[in-house]
């Protein structure tokens, strides 16, 4: 049997004014899993003001593209690759 | 005074070059409701965020080019740190202070006063609201207090998150040269770093929102930070702005996809300039609003409307915390009332967003049509309508 190691990695927010380091990102971790963590380590919250889940996706930078959350860290993340963490998020005028 | 890190750093993916940092709370917080009488009506845990102040303080000392940030070697610390009142006693504080350092380094410390926890302070007097402890519209004062974490459970985590320290992409440059070019728009404080916006960028943000009519549009600002030694001080340089594609508008709401981010992040490569976010820029159709919420007022009662005027909404605030948490970050708002187009800059200013004033870099071709907006962020007064 095959022994899959974990994977260390970094991310950034939308702005890239925040950035982390994941290590031991487990090989069989969902990317779902992954992104809430890095929501909560970058202040994004769970949730809108509306109290609405906040829908995060993350972009591989290596492949251009946002990643599914059901896909498998294993999968498609490689060691020291950069993902994007990208909001879906209202500003607003007044109240509706 | 030299600098004693508490906590422990570990090595990260990125190798030993790569500089690690973290904000340390040994307290909760908790917000006592009375009356204006002094009579105590409840008292609410609040989960404070401290990420702005904690960037407040670091930009005050990058911007005095002190040893606590251009000295340090080491992954740097920031410590709060409750400030005891003076009369009350414990646990209430009067504020708390925000240290930031590195061992072996002199340290640089802010002090904020409670008026930091008034956004928390207004969410929790909606709860009691809801609770009947309080009844809508009622006035109250509100008391700090600080309680030492004890016990707290170290949750096993399957993965391994720490924040990594971006040291600020500065130019060298003197400020005064942007200064000349410029002329200045709202109030200018000391206490904010100096933003410059090129002309064009404020007539494109006029144009977008023009063309947008009664939908909301917007966009990102880009550009480079500048270093003065000189001063020494920082200053904020917008080169542009990148309209926000695949955003979703409507009449008062206006939605970053992560297509969006993906295609600012796309055109800022593109450019190959250097450039990184500043802030964003969005606009609100005030004039529509009043066309149909305020149908029935008169035109002069119209006029000086909250909902026509300039505003940052609860949600402007929020994105802002959420995406621009850096101190030099800024939003302006270009609002299309009855009038024509007024414009704000916002920013952070003591580890809150209130309106600033900055610099047009003018364009010597054409006029400038900018006319200011004076708004009140905090008290959100456009949300309480007439009607």
């Amino acid at each position: 049997m095959i022994q899959l190691s974990n994977i260390s990695i970094t991310a950034s927010d939308p702005s890239g004014q925040r950035r982390v380091a994941v290590e031991d990102v487990p090989a069989d971790s969902s990317i779902g899993e992954l992104i809430d963590r890095l929501s909560g380590a970058m202040n994004l919250g769970t949730s809108d003001r509306r109290g609405r889940p906040l829908t995060v996706q993350a972009r591989l930078e290596r492949e251009g593209r946002h990643l599914h959350r059901s896909e498998r860290a294993q999968d498609c993340l490689k060691p020291g690759d950069h993902l994007v963490v990208h909001p879906k998020i209202a500003a607003g005028g007044r109240r509706a | 005074m030299q600098f004693k890190p508490p906590g422990v750093t570990r090595a990260a993916p990125g190798g030993p070059t790569e500089k690690h940092f973290m904000i340390i709370n040994h307290h909760t917080y908790s917000l006592e409701y009375r009356d204006l009488g002094g009579r105590r009506l409840a008292q609410l845990a609040a989960e404070i965020n401290f990420e702005p102040a904690s960037e407040c303080t670091t930009l005050a000392a990058q911007r005095k080019a002190h040893p606590s940030v251009t000295q340090a070697r080491r992954n740097t610390t920031t410590i709060i740190e409750p400030i005891p009142h003076s009369t009350a006693g414990s646990p209430y504080v009067s504020g708390f202070a925000v240290k930031i350092g590195a061992e072996g380094i002199e340290s640089f410390s802010r002090e904020f006063p409670t008026s930091y926890f008034r956004a928390a302070a207004h969410a929790g007097s909606a709860a009691l609201v809801k609770k009947g402890v309080m009844k809508e519209g009622d006035r109250f004062h509100y008391l700090v207090a600080a309680h030492p974490q004890v016990g707290a459970l170290t949750e096993k985590r399957r993965m391994i998150v720490q924040q990594i320290e971006q040291p600020l992409p500065l130019r060298d440059g003197k400020l005064a040269e942007f200064t000349k070019q410029s002329v200045p728009f709202g109030e200018l404080l000391e206490v904010d770093p100096p933003v410059y916006l090129p002309q064009e960028v404020i007539e494109q943000a006029n144009a977008l929102t023009e063309r947008a009519r009664d939908k909301e549009t917007g966009g990102i600002l880009i550009g480079h930070l500048y270093q003065d030694s000189s001063i020494p001080d920082i200053g904020v340089v917008v080169t542009a702005q990148i309209p926000a594609r695949h955003a979703q508008g409507k009449s008062t709401e206006l939605t970053f996809t992560p297509k969006t981010w993906a295609a600012v992040r796309d055109q800022i490569a593109l450019r190959d300039r250097g450039e990184i976010m500043l802030g964003w820029w969005h606009s609100h159709p005030g004039r529509y609003w009043a066309a149909t919420t305020c149908a029935k007022c008169p035109p002069e009662r119209r006029r000086v409307c909250p909902i026509s005027s300039n505003f940052f909404s609860a949600h402007d605030e929020n994105l802002h915390e959420k995406i621009y948490p850096k101190a030099y970050s800024v939003a302006l708002v270009v609002t299309n009332t009855e009038e024509g187009l007024r414009q704000a800059l916002y920013g952070w200013r003591d580890g809150r967003i209130q309106q600033r004033g900055f610099f047009i870099q003018r364009n010597q071709d054409r006029p400038l049509t900018a006319i200011e907006a004076v708004a009140t962020p905090e008290d959100h007064d456009h949300e309480k309508t007439c009607t």
